[in-house]
């Protein structure tokens, strides 16, 4: 029987083409968090028991009337889950996203994807969609798995003539959502080689930015302070989007997000250009 | 030719790292060697496209660096010095990534990472987590991530770091196979000169930035100048003050040994000669042959004059 050469071989077939590489960092990255037990029960889990008891109140509603608080599944109803789900997305970026440049760069991993043929862009786009697929998985999916069921349930009602735009609203809300979130957790990774000041940082700016601002209002009284929370840009924008009543200007908080994104984006890239600095 | 530099120049800063280097590399396993700072780690980091040079030109296997970088890292493999993994992954796992990241398929790619773990001696331990190996099997690890897309040269930095002495031995035989039975071009960066002199064919010396000496390592050993150990008893000031007047070369090694270059045209019972002039007497005399010690101590201690 022939001893079957098990040493290095030379390795003959074609490379795929470039591509689509960052979606190999990406598979990893989700791969390596979602394998976390707890991570899936208590981060992905409740998320997804909201979306079902999102669509058990679809049911009722269109099927026994009146039984909730809800009148009808209007722009609002859609609004108030995505509101719900900001909560599971910030215990992702601090569980699912601290750690996936942080850990990089703790680990010197750098030079092992930067000498293989990546580009700083496919590294950042690996690791922008590994925390952008965990968080339109609660946010853009179940909205869109709800509008649809509402849709199909309510036949022959004038949901979908009426409130097609809600499908849109869906969509653009979940990114004006994920996407901010995702590079400032990217950004904050990207600052230390710990991942833990990483999430501290970014619980910090959740949680600090509203007390601030709610403070400094109180305070001195100045209404442009209100701009200053996160959550309450995000909130601006939202119920724009949803078309629903905001007795602030909601283009500032638009502006403001749109400067985060920018800022973060650069701070990332600026990081990972910092592996050129030999120690 | 799987290395051109041309009038290179990299700093950091105010730090002239790589001072206007002009070399071509074409051997099939070349070592560089230099003290620490001398600028190895910044040659194979732009060669690689990581650094840009401030000024100068280089080329892998006849590729700008610059303008076909991407071309150029499909075609090479990396061991970085120091740690280098991604946490949470097994060791088959993570080399397999490191194939996928080149471009192989999954499948193969996992193939292929067993064969190249198999290569590098590392058999059950190769689905342990990377996190929880020793320094040697990392080193073992950071080869095999580096040989997965089978690259046609290899740079390898400071290889044998943190290897107990059976693992160094391992480490260095694998290089000399790679470069020799395997047909992969090696450039090694050591300050070990026995690794370099093991497992390299020529050698590059830097110090501080600067190219000191290239060549064939037999060559270089082999070169005009005869190598004389000599231990004198006596004024040995004034025994290499004589030396220097004739601009003989020499340095103390161990136990007070001198070990002088003589000229083809001076014989060694020169050394006789300034022995009895100056009442010294000479203990000990052997001619011996140049190692790559001598020719690494004769190269930067002519370029620190």
């Amino acid at each position: 029987m022939p001893i079957h050469d098990q040493s290095y071989k030379h390795w003959e077939k074609k490379f795929k083409p470039h591509t689509f590489r960052w979606w190999v960092i990406t598979k990893e990255g989700l791969r390596i968090i979602l394998r976390r037990k707890l991570f899936l029960l208590f981060i992905l889990g409740p998320p997804a028991i909201l979306m079902f008891v999102y669509g058990a109140m679809i049911y009722g509603i269109n099927i026994y009337g009146k039984l909730f608080d809800f009148d009808i599944v209007n722009s609002n109803f859609f609004f108030v889950f995505f509101t719900n789900q900001n909560f599971f997305i910030s215990l992702i970026c601090v569980f699912g996203g601290s750690g996936l440049i942080a850990d990089d760069m703790k680990n010197n991993a750098l030079q092992m994807y930067f000498s293989k043929p990546l580009t700083r862009w496919d590294y950042l786009l690996g690791k922008f969609a590994t925390i952008m697929v965990m968080m339109l998985f609660i946010t853009l999916v179940p909205g869109i798995l709800l509008f649809v069921e509402n849709a199909l349930i309510s036949e022959g009602s004038t949901f979908i003539k009426e409130q097609y735009w809600l499908l849109g609203s869906i969509i653009l809300y979940s990114l004006v959502i994920t996407v901010p979130t995702g590079l400032l957790i990217l950004a904050l990774s990207s600052i230390s080689k710990n991942s833990r000041y990483a999430a501290i940082s970014f619980i910090a700016i959740l949680i600090g930015t509203p007390i601030f601002s709610e403070t400094t209002r109180n305070i001195f009284d100045i209404g442009a302070a209100r701009y200053i929370s996160y959550w309450t840009n995000l909130f601006a924008v939202g119920r724009k989007l949803f078309r629903l009543s905001l007795n602030y200007q909601w283009e500032w908080s638009a502006i403001i997000i749109i400067s985060l994104v920018i800022f973060c984006f650069c701070l990332v890239y600026r990081r990972i250009n910092g592996i050129d600095i030999v120690k | 030719m799987i290395v051109q530099l041309n009038n290179l120049s990299v700093s950091y800063g105010e730090i002239l790292a790589l001072d206007d280097i002009s070399l071509e590399i074409s051997g099939n396993s070349v070592g560089l060697l230099g003290p620490n700072g001398a600028g190895k780690t910044t040659l194979i980091r732009t060669l690689l496209g990581f650094l840009k040079p401030d000024s100068g030109s280089s080329a892998v296997l006849g590729m700008d660096v610059i303008i076909r970088q991407m071309e150029i890292r499909q075609m090479v493999g990396y061991m970085p010095e120091g740690e280098c993994y991604v946490p949470g992954m097994t060791a088959v796992r993570y080399v397999a990534y490191a194939g996928q990241l080149c471009g192989m398929p999954y499948r193969d790619a996992m193939q292929r990472a067993h064969e190249v773990l198999q290569y590098v001696g590392m058999d059950e331990e190769r689905y342990r987590m990377v996190e929880t190996y020793s320094a040697g099997m990392k080193q073992r690890i950071k080869l095999a991530q580096a040989l997965v897309h089978d690259p046609e040269l290899l740079f390898l930095d400071e290889p044998t770091s943190g290897m107990d002495p059976a693992g160094r031995q391992d480490m260095l035989d694998l290089i000399l196979d790679i470069s020799t039975a395997k047909d992969i071009k090696t450039i090694v960066s050591s300050h070990l000169l026995p690794d370099i002199e093991y497992a390299c064919q020529d050698v590059i010396v830097l110090d501080r930035g600067r190219l000191l000496i290239q060549g064939n390592i037999e060559e270089l050993k082999d070169s005009s100048h005869s190598l004389f150990e000599l231990k004198v008893k006596g004024d040995l000031e004034l025994f290499t003050s004589r030396l220097d007047n004739m601009k003989i070369e020499w340095r103390i090694g161990n136990n007070n040994i001198l070990k002088v270059s003589l000229p083809e045209n001076i014989k060694p019972k020169f050394f006789f000669q300034i022995a009895r002039e100056d009442d010294i007497q000479i203990r000990h005399l052997v001619a011996t042959q140049n190692t790559l010690e001598d020719v690494f101590a004769q190269a930067v201690g002519d370029s620190d004059l």
